[in-house]
Parts: structure tokens; sequence; C-alpha cells
């Protein structure tokens, strides 16, 4: 057995989307994303949320946003592009990254601070997938992303 | 200036780029992760540092494993460390050998002379008997 993995929350959850990831992915290059979504994903479907790539998209588009999302951003955004996702949201700072793993193919996990709408600072890591129907051409985006607000130092 | 940590598994003979990170430990964990599965025979970390200033990009390998071969540690390289002359071979103990050539010597003149002096006698008694 490999080491634990590294402690924290918002560390576990990357970790075992990727695993997932990987899991879907050993037999034919990038999963899927019905491979993907067809795995016993338990509690983390909450913190996943999903955005579809074209190359007739100008930019990617939200096709999945998970609950754990929605006290900030509404459904209503599933279908728009990610440029109508509000500022100060775990949502924008979690996928801001994306045109790298479009590029790399890879996945890429970062973590960071932002400010949110109510003048909280909020400590967030986050990972994005690529998902591919042919196992090459990327379709999709797979992102998870956890957070908690930052303590005041005393 | 920013660090990323990119981890490669190696595949069918190539290294190809697995995932990026901006955490260490977390790219070592998925490292060590990818050396458990049967698709990928090694894997290594590389630590890439971007200078935002002068556009310079530092690359360092800070872990890498071969499945079947002699396990690398994960710290940083340390310097080569200065040769070291091998130690010369103990001296041979030469009196001890000195002593036991000299008492084989010995042996072997008073051997000799022991059965020559017999000879001369044995011939001299001979001559005497006959004479």
């Amino acid at each position: 057995m490999a080491d634990e993995p590294p402690r924290g929350m918002e560390r576990r959850l990357v970790h075992r989307v990727l695993h997932h990831w990987r899991g879907a992915e050993e037999e034919r290059g990038i999963p899927s994303l019905k491979s993907f979504l067809a795995r016993d994903l338990g509690d983390m479907r909450p913190a996943l949320f999903v955005l579809k790539v074209a190359d007739d998209l100008e930019e990617p588009e939200v096709a999945h946003i998970g609950q754990s999302f929605l006290d900030e951003v509404s459904n209503d955004l599933v279908g728009k592009p990610i440029s109508a996702v509000p500022d100060g949201t775990l949502l924008k700072q979690a996928l801001a990254f994306y045109s790298r793993v479009v590029a790399k193919k890879v996945p890429i996990t970062l973590g960071d601070e932002f400010v949110n709408a109510r003048g909280q600072t909020i400590l967030y890591r986050s990972i994005i997938l690529p998902l591919s129907e042919d196992g090459e051409e990327i379709n999709f985006l797979l992102c998870a992303a956890n957070c908690k607000v930052k303590e005041e130092e005393s | 200036m920013g660090v990323s940590y990119e981890v490669y598994a190696y595949k069918n003979g190539n290294w190809n780029i697995d995932s990026v990170y901006d955490d260490r430990d977390m790219a070592m964990h998925e490292a060590r992760m990818l050396l458990e599965s049967r698709y990928v025979s090694g894997a290594q970390v590389i630590e890439e540092k971007y200078d935002d200033e002068t556009g310079d990009t530092f690359s360092k390998i800070i872990f890498k494993e071969r499945k079947g071969a002699e396990k690398r540690k994960a710290a940083p390289r340390q310097k080569p460390q200065a040769k070291v002359a091998p130690a010369k071979a103990k001296p041979p103990p030469k009196k001890k050998e000195e002593k036991e050539f000299v008492r084989y010597m010995v042996i072997l003149v008073l051997s000799v002379g022991g059965i020559a002096l017999g000879l001369i006698v044995g011939l001299a008694f001979l001559i005497e008997s006959l004479g």
C-alpha cells in the first residue's frame, strides 16, 4: 500500500477524484464522462461540476453544477459559457486554469485563496481533469473543488 | 517565483506527463500511487520553477523510480562526495614469514648435515673394516 494521502479534506477530495479518473482511464487512455460517472462516486458528486469543450465553442460551457456550489450560483448557468459565472465564487476560482488542462490533456490541481462576495477569505483546492469520448480529443472537463473559510489570525 | 510539480509515468518505453500539482507532497504521493498501477513501470516528479521577472524556467527531478530497478530516494540530490582513495591492502606479516623461513632452513641444513655426516661415518667405518 502506498503512503497515506496528504492530510486535509481538500486534498483528500482531489486524490479521490483522481483515483476514480484513473480507474476509468486505465484501459483506454483519457476516460469518457460516461465511464467516470458510472463509478461509485459516493459523497463526491456534490463537489463536482462539468464543462463542455468543443471546437465550435469560443469558451467552455457549463454542463453540470454539483449541489455544493448552488449556494453561490444558480443552476441557470448550465448551458452558458464560463464567462457568465460570477466573480468571487468558488466555481469561478476552480475553473480558472481550465485552458492549461485542455492544452496539456492531463489533470491539474491548484489550491489558493480568494475573497468571496461576503468578504470572507476562502481557502480552496480544485482539480480539473480531461474527459474524452474517443480517448484523445477533449470533450468535457471534470472539475471538483472544496473550500473552507480561512480562520482569522489572532 | 511560481512552482509546479509535474508527475511523469513510464509506459511502453516512454516518459509521459501524467498530472500537474502546485503542492510537492501531493505530487510525491501521486507518483508513489502510480507505481502501484500495473500499467506503469516507473514514475518521476519534476519540480518546475518559473521566474516571473526573467521568464526563465528551472527544472529539477526530485523523485524518480523504476519498477525492478534499484530504488532511489526522494530527497534532493546531494553533491557527489569527494573521491576517497581505496584503502591499501594490509601489508603481509613479514616478520612471521621470515621466522618460518629461518626455521625451515635450519631444519633443512641440520637434516642434510646429519645425513651427510652419517654417510661419511658409514663410509669411514666401511673403509676401516675392509682395510
